[in-house]
């Protein structure tokens, strides 16, 4: 089934294409004919073919978040990683210097209690922030699984 | 009014609102391209290819190039390939040949802007529809095509005087058979 175009260019194009071609300027009123008969447009049921699109599209978009998501998550790792070893070798220096302050007074046992603890606590915080990094990414944009997982709730 | 160059941009991350956007601008342009270089078949098909084709790539696509321009040139190449297979295909050759006869059947009257484009070899159809039917620039349109400016306007040209043998030819077939 064909609708006829309300406002067509069609003919001004035309138009202008014979105004440039002398040949085709002497066409007359085939000329005229060619002009109607294409300007005709074609009946497309352009909501069948979106919702085709969004469906096959989905997954490919949902792709490309994740695939965005784990690369941003491991540069924003990566850099966080660099002052990593400082850290550590401050936390190991600061241990053994409780180890020593604590066995001056106590006996070793408690020293080592005490610099044990220390040192879980510092690791419990070090590895916290770590972990907190791809969450707080995750809460600005979720990968698709927790997407999907989010919205089905 | 967000640009579409950004919208691409956007689609590149995966975001769907920006993917809608340019369906709501494009696709019922896009869709009549594809029906009338096709003659309606497969445009399903087409269509979600094109704009898969669209996603892949959107990460690579230029800013300074304007979309629609690249958005038909990913059409006229989906086209293609369509083509190459519809003729290496034995089932499809018999709706290249369908075609094909078309313009013998010129006396028909009922013969109708998609069976008067049929007519046309693929050069000359690509051309008419994105010129007169898109309403798209001969600059544009040997952008997209990949051919010089003369290429498109002669190619313009032929179609023309081609179409209008075509409706001549079927007038006088009408003629005739009112004579008869």
């Amino acid at each position: 089934m064909m609708e006829p175009r309300t406002e067509s260019p069609i003919s001004d194009l035309l138009d202008a294409h014979r105004g440039e071609c002398v040949e085709c300027d002497g066409l007359g009123a085939v000329g005229d004919e060619v002009i109607r008969r294409l300007a005709v447009a074609p009946d497309v049921d352009v909501a069948r073919l979106r919702a085709a699109v969004r469906s096959t599209l989905a997954s490919e978009l949902a792709l490309r978040r994740d695939r965005l998501w784990w690369r941003r998550c491991t540069a924003v790792l990566a850099v966080a990683a660099i002052p990593l070893p400082f850290v550590l070798a401050w936390a190991a220096y600061a241990v053994q210097w409780i180890h020593h302050a604590v066995a001056a007074y106590l006996p070793v046992a408690a020293a080592t209690l005490a610099s044990a603890s220390y040192l879980a606590a510092l690791l419990l915080i070090i590895g916290a922030t770590y972990a907190a990094i791809p969450v707080l990414l995750a809460r600005r944009e979720p990968p698709r699984a927790w997407g999907v997982a989010w919205e089905t709730r | 009014m967000v640009a579409d160059e950004q919208l691409v941009e956007r689609v590149a991350r995966g975001d769907m609102q920006a993917l809608d956007a340019l369906l709501a601008r494009h696709e019922r342009p896009l869709a009549h391209f594809l029906h009338r270089r096709t003659g309606g078949r497969d445009v399903e098909d087409l269509n979600q290819e094109t704009w898969l084709r669209v996603v892949r790539h959107a990460a690579r696509f230029e800013s300074d190039k304007r979309f629609r321009t690249w958005l038909y040139q990913i059409a006229v190449n989906v086209c293609r390939d369509w083509g190459r297979r519809q003729a290496r295909s034995p089932q499809a050759a018999d709706g290249v040949a369908e075609i094909a006869v078309t313009p013998i059947a010129r006396a028909d009257a009922a013969l109708d802007a998609e069976r008067l484009l049929a007519c046309l070899p693929d050069e000359q159809r690509e051309v008419v529809v994105l010129r007169y039917l898109r309403d798209v620039s001969v600059a544009e349109a040997a952008e997209i095509l990949g051919c010089p400016q003369g290429t498109v306007k002669s190619r313009l040209h032929h179609a023309i005087v081609s179409l209008s043998g075509l409706i001549a030819d079927e007038a006088e077939g009408t003629d005739d058979g009112a004579t008869d």
